[in-house]
């Protein structure tokens, strides 16, 4: 998968995750906290544990 | 009001909206990845803390209700609480940036933004709740 394609997708997957919590969360005011979660440091985040992942399972094991 | 979990929220959103959220998710990802490769990490590290969630949310929270009570000012007034709650977010997002920019040097990137997340929910809840007491005290003596 191209690197450009993996952020979006991470990016887009981070960002539906928080928006949803805030959706499922009551009052409003306690749900309004997620809509400035860190998604964009979290999605570097995942990228870089999916690298790590892909790089030991498919690399070191051959 | 106690914090609850409301899940038939959810389906109140239609198919479009999810992707228009992660649509719009992914392409600030992109930008920020772009704007950081282009100019460095000091330019490229403003767009981390960029707001995605809360435009796309807000908006969107807007429309569902004024669809469930006409009228312009209840939506408004509701996205202005959810506002409320993401300017005491930010206030957590501020520790999550002085942890990663102390902590990263140092130790690992997975270890110190795993610890900075941790601190930035913390963070946030805290100020909510002390904000609800501080109302709570202020109804009270007045």
């Amino acid at each position: 998968m191209p690197d450009w394609l993996l952020r979006v997708v991470l990016g887009g997957a981070v960002v539906s995750t928080f928006a949803l919590l805030g959706d499922v969360l009551k009052p409003k005011s306690f749900a309004g906290l997620f809509g400035a979660a860190p998604c964009v440091a979290l999605a570097t985040l995942v990228r870089s544990r999916a690298a790590r992942w892909f790089w030991v399972h498919h690399f070191q094991a051959a | 009001m106690k914090v609850a979990v409301n899940i038939a929220a959810v389906y109140r959103s239609k198919w479009y909206e999810h992707i228009i959220r992660f649509a719009f998710g992914g392409a600030i990802r992109l930008v920020a990845g772009i704007i950081a490769n282009h100019y460095g990490p000091e330019i490229g590290g403003l767009f981390l803390a960029f707001p995605a969630i809360f435009p796309a949310t807000a908006t969107l929270l807007e429309k569902h209700e004024s669809q469930k009570e006409p009228g312009k000012l209840r939506a408004r007034q509701v996205a202005g609480i959810d506002a409320a709650g993401a300017s005491m977010g930010s206030v957590g997002l501020i520790v999550f940036a002085i942890l990663i920019w102390q902590g990263l040097s140092r130790y690992p990137l997975s270890g110190v933004l795993s610890l900075a997340t941790i601190a930035w929910l913390l963070v946030a809840m805290m100020a909510w709740w002390t904000r609800k007491i501080l109302v709570k005290i202020l109804r009270f003596t007045t």
